[in-house]
């Protein structure tokens, strides 16, 4: 495996969540016995629809993906993480994984990097919390009278 | 399917849960000191925030504060710290248990003193340390600064949910094992990493045996095997021990809340991610030799032979050899405090192998009491005489040599028997060597000025 030291290059974004396994390797194309071969179907069916950002002039050849929460969720087919860094990429930043899709990649040498929501979008967690106030007043009008008070 | 007792807790305290989003739980209480709250604090002024509930807040000064000569004796930047926290606590509206007040202490001393600490509570603190209250059925959790600025503007705390590992520890304690022993084997078993991502619950016959003191060293120690907290189910002694207790529920309340506390337990076929069985017949008085608390032997043994790279690194800034006896390291200080074991059951302990030796020449020994409380009852014990008597330096309140954030410090090279938490480098003092272990073994290494096996001392 390639030692994961630096890595400069290209940055795509691919503004979707939820992104499971056979749409980054559709199960067609898992029929291979080598760890090989998988790179030029990766996003196969959405790359064959035309107009796919990853496929514009600027994106090609880019190394990090940076996409939204639940990434590689679905099945455990390593040949997801394999597609990807045969592609060119060698990390991959989302808000958060599928758990297997996960360990997979830190297996093969693609580096699974998680980034917060409020990080993506500049917010403040505190009020990214507070915007949840309904929630939190209801909880605390349910909550006992009775549990300790330090005033 | 039936739930472990941190899921229920866990359960009761979501405030919104929503698919691939940490779930929002309510703090019970947020206990805050000196060190981890400034920037928070600050944070809020800078956003025009105010605390959300002062009333679920509760601030004491323990980190930096020095044991002699009160506060004049604090270097600059404690003093700084610790007028930040007064500002910030008088404009809040928090109470504060500040340096000089009767109830100060450790944070995680004062909290289960007070009864605030109770079962089924959800508490935070920006202390790894936290997990200390979890030995009353409370999740406690311990957090960074921006997380105690969240509680403090939300009262609410964003956390992804636990698996859970059951520790299950059977039989009884053997002569001279202790609580921090139990702490210890744990450790030396699962490793530093092993609780990574779990709730460790604490069960079985040894952990239902324990004293609250105990099952407090017990569930201190959590995060130094990696878990996120531990927590052991309230039962009699729990209740015996809250019960009169400043904060804790009076009257009707009380038989309310005892009804409430006993539904806390796991459900018999509640399943959970990990199961490790410890047989107590087999554990010993454990001593630290490396520079993380799962390095350790039995007193009874000597320092192994390094199988890795950190192990080597640990024995040479140790300055240890392999094949040396453990009994045969002599040491200069010996440090008998820290949130882990400076409750009054420690301390009576210790002074129970102090009576009628002396601290050796060559040691300089210290009793920290973890808190005001815990040091007024000491000397209305009359432990106090004793340990001064024997040559021990008898301190104020604070976390104190633990970590060395104070006056108290180990200089480079020197080596302490301590009752505290961690033996990583430096962390007593630049330089120091750090040997953890419980209040009877620091007591007897104190007299005889080496490591020392406690059951053969008396």
């Amino acid at each position: 495996m390639e030692p994961f030291t630096r890595v400069t290059g290209i940055l795509a974004p691919l503004d979707r969540v939820n992104v499971d396994t056979d749409q980054i390797i559709p199960k067609q194309f898992l029929k291979r016995i080598e760890r090989t071969g998988f790179g030029p179907f990766l996003f196969y069916d959405w790359r064959r629809n035309g107009d796919f950002i990853l496929d514009r002039p600027a994106y090609r050849g880019a190394s990090v993906l940076v996409t939204g929460a639940n990434f590689g969720c679905g099945s455990s087919r390593e040949h997801a993480p394999w597609s990807l860094l045969e592609a060119g990429f060698r990390v991959v930043i989302a808000p958060s994984f599928g758990d297997i899709f996960k360990s997979n990649s830190f297996r093969c040498g693609l580096l699974p990097v998680e980034f917060r929501e409020c990080l993506l979008n500049g917010w403040d967690e505190v009020a990214l919390t507070l915007r949840d106030e309904t929630e939190i007043a209801r909880y605390e009008a349910d909550r006992s009278t009775e549990l300790p008070r330090t005033a | 399917m039936g739930r472990t007792m941190a899921a229920k807790i866990w359960d009761d305290h979501i405030v919104a849960a929503r698919e691939h989003e940490p779930d929002l739980l309510y703090v019970d209480l947020h206990l805050v000191h000196e060190v981890t709250s400034p920037q928070a604090f600050e944070s809020l002024r800078l956003n025009h925030r105010r605390v959300r509930r002062p009333d679920l807040t509760l601030a004491t000064m323990d980190h930096d504060v020095p044991t002699r000569g009160g506060r004049a004796a604090a270097d600059e930047l404690a003093e700084r710290q610790m007028s930040a926290l007064e500002e910030n606590c008088r404009r809040e509206g928090i109470r504060l248990y500040g340096m000089g007040n009767a109830r100060q202490g450790i944070v995680h001393v004062i909290g289960p003193e007070l009864g605030l600490t109770q079962p089924g509570l959800l508490i935070v603190c920006g202390d790894s340390h936290t997990s200390t209250h979890g030995a009353f059925g409370a999740l406690a959790l311990g957090i960074g600064t921006s997380e105690v600025e969240h509680v403090l503007a939300t009262q609410c705390l964003r956390q992804r949910r636990p698996k859970a590992m059951a520790i299950t520890v059977e039989g009884a304690l053997p002569l001279g094992v202790t609580a921090k022993d139990v702490a210890l084997g744990i450790i030396a078993r699962i490793g530093v990493e092993g609780g990574r991502g779990h709730v460790l619950e604490y069960r079985g016959s040894t952990i239902r045996g324990l004293s609250m003191e105990g099952r407090m060293t017990v569930c201190n120690m959590t995060i130094e095997g990696g878990a996120r907290a531990g927590v052991i189910a309230p039962d009699d002694t729990t209740f015996a021990y809250l019960r009169g207790r400043e904060y804790a529920p009076a009257g009707d309340q009380w038989d309310q809340a005892v009804d409430r506390w006993r539904a806390l337990a796991t459900d018999p076929d509640a399943i959970f991610d990990r199961e490790v069985s410890i047989d107590a017949a087999r554990l010993e008085p454990y001593v630290t030799w490396g520079t993380n608390p799962g390095q350790s032997v039995p007193v009874s043994g000597s320092i192994p032979a390094p199988s890795t790279e950190t192990d080597e690194r640990a024995l040479q800034y140790m300055a240890l050899e392999p094949g040396t006896a453990i009994e045969a390291i002599a040491i200069d200080r010996v440090f008998i405090g820290s949130c882990t074991n400076a409750r009054l059951e420690d301390l009576r302990v210790a002074a129970s192998v102090i009576r009628g030796h002396r601290v050796h020449p060559k040691v300089r020994a210290m009793v920290v009491p973890g808190s005001a409380s815990v040091k007024r009852q000491a000397e209305a014990e009359g432990l106090d005489a004793l340990f001064r008597e024997a040559g021990f330096e008898w301190r104020d309140a604070g976390c104190s040599m633990c970590l060395g954030m104070n006056p108290d410090i180990l200089g480079p090279g020197e080596r302490c028997a301590s009752t505290s938490n961690r033996n990583f480098e430096g962390r007593q003092g630049s330089g120091g060597r750090t040997h953890l272990v419980s209040p009877p073994m620091a007591a007897a290494a104190a007299i005889t000025g080496h490591l020392v096996d406690v059951r053969e001392f008396n």
